[in-house]
């Protein structure tokens, strides 16, 4: 079968807008927790199909965006060792750190690798005996069954070089702070992969402590489209409550196996979120039992106090209290060819995706 | 790990990109234990199924940073676009007929 096709038609998207048209109580606004919903919102141009009374607000789901400065300059001090092999996701290396980032460190001869899975990283620690090989194990629900898979193959097969540096985050502690901040949020779209997951019942507290409905959203135009519809509704019902969208592949309960895992080689602690700070229970940290595979824990490095770069307002930007475009540096000293901050960095990254799919 | 389709140089440069939350449908080709070839938009890629059971040929899954996060269902897709489809026609009698 053909997933795609069918959530690409047109003719329901138009459908569903003259529904949502029909159905809006008052202006609202919502907000995509998701990088990759901001991506195709702004991609397919879905907020220019939308009402007038509907705004929609990036939050804070893009990995690479809402890691720490501090993170940054870390990763960077540890790829500046010698006989270590940084690997990292791709979006994270141009993250501009308080001096450098890794794609500059990397110029500079360190070895900094690209992978695009753990498993990668585990075949380069095994042929690489005398390095260590570090991983920056950043990213949501998403990310974290990966990591907890190459914790667990490196733990099996006795491999000693294999090491993460932890930023694990998880969505609902953060969702719910920015309400706590008094950001005005009449409904939250869902992320879909993080629910694949770890299940939509991990917004049930939130939808209920703050009267807040989440849609749980797939990543086409009428996915999201009939999510914003069922939001509409139940915002104009009065209801507050978790409804899957992306029922092709999330359930209430997520993946039993993965989460398995990741509660084997994870518990919960607090994170520390760029542009909001720390939040109790919004992350992971490695487990005492696998702390042999923690970087941090097992060879500490010191690093200067970080600062943010001059003039950016990507922390603003993640919370929703600032619009892309609406920031000094957007598109004249802050483009993806040369980002300030980190939200112009990834494809994922609410300015990225303003830059990238901007009207002409 | 992953062997990498040399002829399909878009493919490559999303799944370099690594989006983090970009998910790419795929149809398993082949079971091998922990592992599975997967066809993604005509190109097979070596993918970890650690994080499912009963992965078999034929099934449809969703890749997310090399692995298989979950199984998407087909009969799910179906019936959401079916309903889509019923809502809009009924839709589109109603209106009819508050113009007669």
């Amino acid at each position: 079968m053909n997933f795609t096709e069918g959530f690409r038609k047109k003719e329901f998207v138009e459908y569903l807008i003259t529904r949502i048209a029909g159905n809006i109580p008052r202006k609202i606004k919502l907000m995509e927790v998701c990088g990759g919903h901001t991506m195709a919102i702004r991609r397919y141009g879905i907020h220019s199909l939308l009402p007038a009374d509907i705004e929609l607000l990036s939050g804070p789901g893009c990995p690479v965006c809402v890691t720490a400065q501090d993170y940054i300059d870390g990763a960077v001090a540890y790829a500046k060792l010698p006989d270590v092999i940084t690997v990292s996701y791709g979006d994270l290396l141009r993250i501009p750190g308080t001096k450098s980032s890794l794609e500059s460190c990397r110029a500079g001869g360190c070895d900094v690798r690209i992978i695009s899975s753990t498993l990668e990283a585990l075949n380069i620690a095994k042929d690489n005996p005398g390095k260590k090989v570090i991983f920056m194990a950043i990213g949501f629900e998403t990310t974290v069954p990966g990591t907890a898979v190459a914790i667990l193959e490196a733990k099996n097969s006795g491999l000693n070089n294999f090491f993460v540096m932890n930023a694990h985050k998880t969505m609902p502690a953060a969702m719910a702070a920015l309400i706590d901040e008094g950001i005005p949020i009449d409904g939250y779209i869902g992320p879909g992969h993080v629910c694949a997951v770890a299940g939509s019942s991990i917004f049930n507290d939130l939808a209920l402590k703050y009267h807040v409905p989440v849609v749980i959203s797939g990543f086409e135009p009428v996915d999201l489209v009939q999510a914003i519809y069922m939001l509409v509704k139940m915002i104009s019902e009065k209801r507050a409550e978790v409804e899957i969208q992306y029922s092709r592949l999330v359930t209430s309960e997520g993946n039993r196996k993965a989460q398995k895992m990741i509660e084997e080689v994870f518990e919960p602690s607090t994170q520390t979120w760029r542009g909001i700070g720390a939040i109790q229970n919004s992350g992971l940290r490695i487990r005492e039992q696998y702390a042999a595979f923690d970087i941090e824990r097992q060879y500490p490095v010191k690093t200067e106090p970080s600062e943010e770069p001059r003039g950016c307002l990507c922390g603003q930007v993640l919370k929703g209290l600032v619009k892309p475009d609406k920031c000094k540096l957007f598109g004249k000293n802050c483009t993806p060819l040369h980002p300030v901050g980190a939200c112009m960095v990834s494809p994922e990254g609410a300015c990225n995706a303003y830059y990238n799919y901007r009207s002409i | 790990m992953v062997d990498w389709p040399s002829d399909n140089l878009q493919l490559l440069l999303i799944l370099k990109r690594n989006d983090m939350c970009l998910g790419i449908p795929a149809r398993i080709e082949k079971v091998e234990k922990d592992y599975a070839q997967a066809n993604i938009g005509g190109a097979m890629i070596k993918i970890g199924i650690q994080l499912l059971d009963n992965v078999q040929t034929g099934d449809y899954v969703i890749v997310h940073t090399g692995f298989a996060l979950e199984k998407i269902s087909e009969e799910e897709a179906l019936y959401t676009l079916k309903l889509l489809q019923q809502m809009k026609d009924l839709d589109a009698r109603e209106d009819i007929s508050h113009e007669i």
